[in-house]
């Protein structure tokens, strides 16, 4: 295999990490049944948090610290009026998703003076692998949390399947009556499951800006939060399935990339995701249908 | 007359293809128009970029419209068109069909309750997808009249960054399904939305204040809304 492949494989996990931390947390609601439509903006504010707290320290993993602490925090204000408050989370998530807009965007011009991106030489991103020592092609110029992402996929795994506390979990998402008769405290899983997706979308908001690039700008989350929302929706509880997608995602963003360089406008490129996952969407749709089918012949 | 109709058919295909996504594959509205926009954003903005831009001037825009099709203004302001009175005209009508036609009937009872709504024999897939279509007709519209009136021409980028979008369906979920006050919370959202910059220009607030101010508004309003049921109980 030649060097443009290994390079087109990084450029795959580059992109997939931040939407596969993020859908990672999505996931977790859903298994608990919440419906958490809020991760662009808390992705969104992870990556501006992780920023902030990095050009002040000077260390990319205060910055990741920072970003996780603020974003759980962000979260309390969907896991608290939807868990505590039963309020509609759909429309708290769009207030929230809003708010992460207008509050990353005011704090910007507050604390660096200027809207827009804010880049410097103080603000320190996450090291490479391959810096750390793991020389290895495919991973050498990926941050850490790259494989941090992918181990928490068995992690998550494991732990929905193998353990107490997770197959609980799916209980509370499966049969809430059940889960209730038996004595779980659903409103406790439920709001756990908000706030370690908080934690998941600080990190995902951290590598967006500390890894993939070193800088933020307005609006960066680009949609990605809106991406993980959908690879939720096509994984059921199952985090395997939920690696396929958002590698698939990765995919598209790589290869809008590669268009842009063959000279494909720049506007090829940003639709690629959104076609590509409305394509998966409508084959595993029709995937369904077929095996459907088969069950009833 | 024509290039507002066309507007609007425009808008109303682009959001029939989500109809599909929401009625078979079941996933919500919200999720299944976002990921049709984004393409259609992409494409009107790749449109104005390259084959429709105005030559040597590498900005991205279209040339300015004919004089013919711009929309009559009113009054000596500038500002203001025909498209004002029209979507007066066109609300009444919406309010009149929402609330007195078997249309109106039949989408109110869908949202309302999905299984009743097809126990009584309402066709509630169609129905969802007339209300998609309607919706993005009205959209279509919409972006037809602000491109018709001043400046006369698509300017990338225009119609997306205000958020006029966002603040439509923020305005939608403050009214709560009571189409009567959907009038009212557009207003108070714009109120919002335009004092917010009257404020930059003035006073020198940030105007990034109108968004936080919109997106808690949602939050509270979502949470009042379940004090106001529970409290009978």
């Amino acid at each position: 295999m030649n060097v443009f492949e290994w390079s087109f494989l990084a450029g795959v996990l580059t992109a997939t990490a931040p939407v596969l931390l993020a859908a990672l947390g999505g996931l977790l609601c859903q298994v608990a049944g919440v419906f958490n439509i809020a991760l662009e903006g808390q992705l969104l504010w992870g990556a501006f948090v992780a920023v902030v707290v990095s050009d002040l320290t000077g260390s990319a993993w205060a910055g990741v610290a920072g970003a996780v602490a603020a974003t759980v925090l962000f979260s309390a204000l969907l896991s608290g009026p939807s868990v505590a408050l039963r309020a509609d989370p759909i429309v708290v998530a769009v207030g929230l998703n809003l708010l992460a807009l207008g509050l990353t965007a005011f704090l910007m011009r507050q604390i660096f003076g200027s809207g827009g991106t804010y880049s410097s030489p103080d603000l320190a991103g996450l090291p490479d692998l391959g810096e750390l020592g793991l020389d290895v092609p495919v991973l050498r110029d990926q941050s850490p949390l790259v494989p941090v992402a992918l181990l928490l996929v068995v992690v998550l795994a494991l732990w929905l399947t193998r353990t107490r506390s997770g197959l609980r979990l799916r209980a509370v998402g499966q049969h809430l009556d059940a889960a209730r008769a038996v004595g779980l405290r659903v409103s406790g899983y439920r709001h756990g499951v908000t706030l370690v997706a908080g934690a998941l979308c600080g990190l995902a908001g951290a590598q967006l800006s500390l890894g993939n690039v070193t800088l933020f700008s307005e609006g960066m989350s680009a949609g990605r939060g809106w991406i993980a929302v959908v690879a939720v929706m096509l994984s059921g509880v199952y985090p395997g399935r939920l690696l396929l997608a958002c590698l698939l995602f990765g995919m598209a963003e790589a290869f809008g990339f590669r268009l842009q360089g063959a000279g494909l406008p720049q506007q090829a490129a940003d639709a690629a995701p959104y076609v590509i996952t409305l394509a998966a969407l409508v084959l595993a749709a029709v995937a369904r249908r077929r095996r459907r089918s088969y069950e009833h012949a | 007359m024509l290039p507002l109709f066309l507007g609007a058919v425009a808008g109303g295909l682009v959001a029939v293809v989500a109809a599909p996504l929401s009625t078979r594959l079941g996933l919500p509205a919200i999720v299944s128009t976002l990921l049709i926009s984004a393409p259609a954003v992409s494409l009107a903005s790749y449109l104005v970029r390259f084959p429709l831009a105005e030559p040597n001037t590498g900005i991205a825009q279209t040339p300015p419209l004919p004089e013919a099709a711009h929309l009559p203004a009113l009054g000596g302001s500038g500002y203001l068109t025909i498209g004002l009175p029209l979507i007066a005209v066109l609300t009444t009508l919406w309010l009149y069909a929402d609330g007195r036609t078997v249309l109106g009937y039949e989408i109110r009872a869908t949202g309302q309750n999905r299984e009743f709504a097809r126990y009584g024999g309402v066709r509630v897939d169609r129905v969802a997808a007339l209300a998609l279509a309607g919706g993005g007709a009205f959209a279509g519209l919409s972006g037809a009249l602000i491109v018709l009136g001043p400046p006369h021409r698509f300017v990338d980028g225009a119609l997306t960054a205000p958020g006029y979008t966002f603040t439509a369906v923020a305005a939608v979920l403050l009214a709560g399904a009571r189409p009567i006050v959907v009038p009212l919370t557009v207003a108070l959202l714009t109120f919002l939305q335009v004092g917010g910059q009257g404020m930059e220009r003035e006073a020198g607030v940030p105007s990034q204040l109108t968004q936080i101010v919109q997106g808690l508004i949602i939050v509270i309003v979502a949470v009042l809304a379940t004090l106001r049921t529970r409290r009978p109980r």
